[in-house]
């Protein structure tokens, strides 16, 4: 399942997955750091570089790449740190530009420089399934690799480790995937995700949170309006099938004050 | 004497006074120390009093950020299709523009 060479989308397909729609996973940050292997006068580099900002009190330069666009941080030690790019390779070519600019600002231009170290260190990527996804049942199925903890988070949180990722599975069907230190980690990480998850399919539109309208401030004088109102927010609790939507009273508090006016 | 920026020398008004000092200074009418201290005290004077007094606000709207640096609290910034707009809410515009600013809370 190789990805597709698009660059301006940095997206690829699952398609070996899924029979009928194909799923476009969007790697939306590149996390990469590596060392070069000599001291950097920071205040040189600054003085001679544009889009550049370095705090004396700090021995931290930050710099800011257009083409790929990223954000670059460097250290008088030679560590550099390139956060923001939108593909492995991307990342990889903003790091080699760097590093020849540095090169270049600091003299060193008849030395061959490696990029010592180089290693992608995170990469966050969502995927949108075409399905709702029921979590809790995930969790409970699987409460070793799962957390879930309504309260806290909106999303489960499934701690993968082959390959090493975290994975956060949506209601919605949205997952995100953190902590995945390549590309070809993501997809499979996600593959093994739709695996687990398509058993606990449900319809996007039950899990929805916004199939009401937004509640709207009605004048005291017209009360038959808000007689109407009150029954339509009756009738939505009544004819649910599933135990889930009870488990999610919690979330809406301003619907649980509801039941007290209408009870 | 706290140091002040002795970047105000080169506006219009620092030139024409720097330009009276060397004519006093080349005729003897008046010592080089004298022109130094003199110089200092303009600087002083700008400083307070651009701070304090002048409230005037001009206001730079560009089109695009084409390049920044921070280095040495000294902020350089380098814009394109820059419309300067007066207190007097006349606007004028121009192709490129370099901002040059130093920290105005600390001096020297």
């Amino acid at each position: 399942m190789a990805p597709d060479s698009s660059d301006e989308n940095n997206t690829f397909s699952a398609s070996s997955a899924v029979p009928q729609d194909v799923m476009t996973i969007s790697i939306n940050n590149v996390v990469c750091n590596y060392s070069l292997p000599m001291h950097i006068d920071l205040r040189k580099l600054a003085l001679n570089t544009w889009n550049v900002s370095y705090d004396r009190s700090g021995s931290l330069l930050t710099k800011q790449k257009r083409h790929p666009g990223c954000h670059v941080k460097i250290y008088n030690s030679g560590k550099v740190y390139i956060v923001g790019c939108k593909s492995e390779a991307a990342s990889r070519q903003a790091a080699r530009a760097v590093g020849r600019e540095i090169q270049k600002i600091m003299g060193k231009t008849d030395q061959r420089i490696c990029l010592r170290k180089f290693r992608i260190n995170n990469i966050l990527a969502t995927c949108k399934f075409p399905f709702g996804i029921l979590i809790d049942q995930v969790n409970r199925k699987y409460p070793k690799e799962t957390y879930y903890e309504p309260e806290l988070t909106v999303g489960l949180i499934w701690r993968m480790t082959e390959p090493k990722a975290s994975i956060r599975i949506h209601t919605t069907g949205t997952i995100v995937v953190t902590g995945a230190t390549s590309e070809a980690d993501v997809s499979i990480a996600v593959e093994k995700i739709y695996d687990y998850v398509k058993d606990f399919q449900c319809d996007s539109s039950k899990t929805a949170r916004n199939t009401r309208e937004p509640r709207k401030r009605k004048s005291a004088s017209n009360e038959a309006e808000i007689k109407r109102s009150k029954q339509k927010m009756d009738n939505v609790f009544v004819d649910d099938e599933t135990s889930v939507n009870w488990f999610y009273f919690p979330y809406f508090p301003f619907l649980f004050i509801c039941m007290h006016l209408v009870f | 004497m706290s140091l002040n920026y002795t970047m105000y020398r080169s506006t219009t008004i620092g030139e024409a006074l720097e330009r009276t000092l060397e004519e006093f200074a080349s005729d003897e009418t008046i010592t080089k120390n004298l022109v130094k201290r003199v110089l200092l005290n303009f600087d002083k004077a700008v400083n307070t009093k651009l701070a304090t007094q002048v409230k005037n606000r001009y206001t730079f709207k560009a089109n695009k950020l084409r390049a920044y640096r921070f280095c040495d609290n000294v902020w350089t910034f380098v814009m394109e299709d820059v419309e300067v707009k007066d207190p007097n809410k006349q606007a004028t515009k121009y192709a490129h523009m370099k901002i040059v600013a130093c920290d105005a809370s600390r001096k020297g």
